[in-house]
């Protein structure tokens, strides 16, 4: 467990570390701040949403000239980016809690010649609080009463992996990914949530 | 001013006679206990007019309450509210504490907690019955020997209240029934094979992981006893998987319950509760599959002559296995009627 704790920070400062000489260097741009929402299933199918904030703070592009039969010579774009991301969800197990949750995740993302999109990150970063329905506090003499707001809050840090694709609209891409999050402590130990996400990403400039 | 003092009067009234919930309808709760440092949910099902409450302890360690509900239980829902409880580190509960703090004594402390908040909700005249299967028969035993007074009566289902012995009462009965069938001609290579890792297994001598594959073993022969027609299964019923899907997050639950069963295993060398179980004087059912090989009903009967109950009760399904109330179906649900309504 130390190992991969160790693993995430590391990655997440070696990234964190890369980018901020970008950001330095040009500032801060708005045309790399883009936000997104989505349909965040916790085990698919307990309903969530998500809202989230993403600044590109590195990227690199790559141009490849090829030539064809068809289109004759024409140039490939793929680009890499590292991005961070601060996040905002909720979502909901009708028979035992709600979970309001809050992270940011260091991600890199390679976007193909066509527009395929493909990332992974870690979240070193995260907190998901459980609101438990009706709840009910004994003590240790036995008195017994209702909770008022009955929660837990959990370390949660995760790891995300996903694909999309770039949209020539107002939303800039559609995306997918798939969120492996640790609850820590969690009994005498840790446990998991798995949640599936799909949404949309835009850029406020298109909006303007 | 008599109209606001009226006003004022009709709400206190009002209030106060809606202080304990109503349970003339069906009943479809959740609520959780919180007792130290962990919240244990308790899934509340069906028919409450009467307010005869039957708690379910479930197995395992780490089995989880909500693949109880179906079968014998679901159907008793009918009559009785079915209180499925998650117990400390399984299912649904969650908390903090440290592994040590998983023990039998506060396991079932816990269940007490669960009465008193059951009381606290629903009021102080419910008529409580405990059913304890598998590792819930020795959380139950615990619970009884530690305070029997909120219970109207105990029905223990291939309970485990001594695991100290259970290795030796498997080896047995494996034994044995492998003998049986093998004489009856009932898929003899199987038994035969069988027949010799259990003598090798009986060779060795208990251990962690012997213990763990008599347990396989002893899930993994009811299907061939199944297929042999050995089991009963004209009301077979299975797990509703897809109902359990919906109620409990899977990967949450299979998390948990692995490690709780793992900080468990020390009680398959130390736990047994024969020697106490003449303090439990509270009408007593022992059920028990006779083609149980995973908890083997000479435990049941060692269970149902130690008991110090003066009311007491012996059935013996002879089609089931493990877990009478998904096999024996109707059966079960009349012999759990008939104990309720004689001592409710």
């Amino acid at each position: 467990m130390r190992k991969v704790t160790a693993l995430v920070l590391f990655l997440s400062l070696f990234a964190a570390a890369f980018a901020q000489s970008d950001v330095k260097r040009k500032g801060f741009q708005k045309e790399k701040l883009n936000f997104n929402a989505s349909y965040y299933g916790e085990t698919v199918w307990y309903p969530g949403l998500k809202v989230g904030a993403e600044y590109v703070i590195s990227e690199k592009k790559k141009d490849k000239t090829k030539k064809s039969r068809k289109k004759g010579e024409f140039t490939k774009t793929k680009t890499n980016q590292f991005i961070i991301t601060a996040n905002l969800g909720y979502f909901w197990q009708p028979h035992n809690y709600g979970s309001l949750f809050v992270n940011s995740a260091i991600l890199f993302r390679h976007t193909a010649h066509k527009g395929f999109q493909y990332n992974f990150g870690v979240s070193p970063l995260g907190m998901n609080t459980f609101f438990f329905n009706e709840t009910y506090d004994v003590s240790e003499d036995g008195t017994v009463k209702k909770a008022a707001l009955p929660a837990r809050i959990f370390y949660s840090p995760s790891i995300i992996l996903g694909l999309g694709h770039t949209m020539k609209k107002k939303l800039t891409a559609w995306f997918f990914n798939v969120h492996i999050t640790s609850l820590m402590p969690y009994n005498s130990s840790v446990n998991f949530l798995a949640a599936m996400e799909f949404g949309f990403r835009f850029n406020i400039l298109k909006f303007q | 001013m008599k109209k606001i003092t009226f006003i004022i009067v009709s709400f206190v009234i009002l209030f106060s006679a809606c202080e304990k919930d109503d349970l003339s309808g069906t009943l479809d709760d959740v609520l959780y206990v919180r007792y130290k440092n962990a919240e244990m949910p308790a899934y509340i099902h069906g028919n409450g007019s009467e307010k005869i409450f039957l708690i379910i302890l479930h197995g395992g360690p780490g089995g989880k309450a909500m693949e109880y509900r179906v079968g014998a239980l679901k159907d008793l829902e009918e009559r009785y509210a079915i209180v499925y409880f998650d117990q400390r580190g399984s299912g649904m509960s969650s908390g903090n504490y440290s592994k040590k703090d998983i023990t039998p004594e506060l396991m079932a402390e816990d269940v007490l907690a669960l009465v008193k908040v059951l009381k606290f909700k629903y009021g102080n005249d419910l008529k409580l019955f405990l059913l304890g299967h598998s590792w819930g028969g020795a959380l139950g035993t615990r619970v009884l020997l530690m305070d029997q007074s909120p219970f109207k009566g105990w029905i223990e289902v291939d309970g485990g209240h001594n695991l100290v012995d259970m290795f030796d009462y498997q080896v047995t009965r494996f034994l044995e029934v492998a003998d049986e069938q093998i004489s009856e001609g009932n898929s003899v290579d199987f038994w035969t094979d069988l027949k010799s890792d259990v003598n090798e297994i009986k060779e060795e001598g208990y251990s962690d992981e012997n213990g763990g594959k008599l347990n396989e073993l002893g899930h993994s022969t009811e299907e061939r006893l199944m297929d042999d027609h050995v089991l009963d299964d004209k009301d077979k019923v299975s797990v509703d998987f897809l109902n359990y899907l919906y109620e409990e997050s899977i990967i949450i639950s299979s998390v948990s319950s692995s490690v709780v069963n793992g900080n468990l295993n020390y009680l398959w060398t130390t736990l047994d509760y024969t020697p106490q179980l003449n303090q439990i004087t509270i009408p007593s059912m022992i059920m028990w599959g006779e083609y149980d090989l995973v908890i083997p009903y000479s435990m049941g009967v060692e269970a149902y002559n130690a008991i110090g109950s003066t009311d007491k009760y012996w059935v013996l399904f002879h089609g089931s296995a493990h877990s009478p109330m998904m096999n024996e179906v109707k059966q079960f649900e009349q012999e759990v009627i008939t104990f309720i309504e004689a001592h409710k």
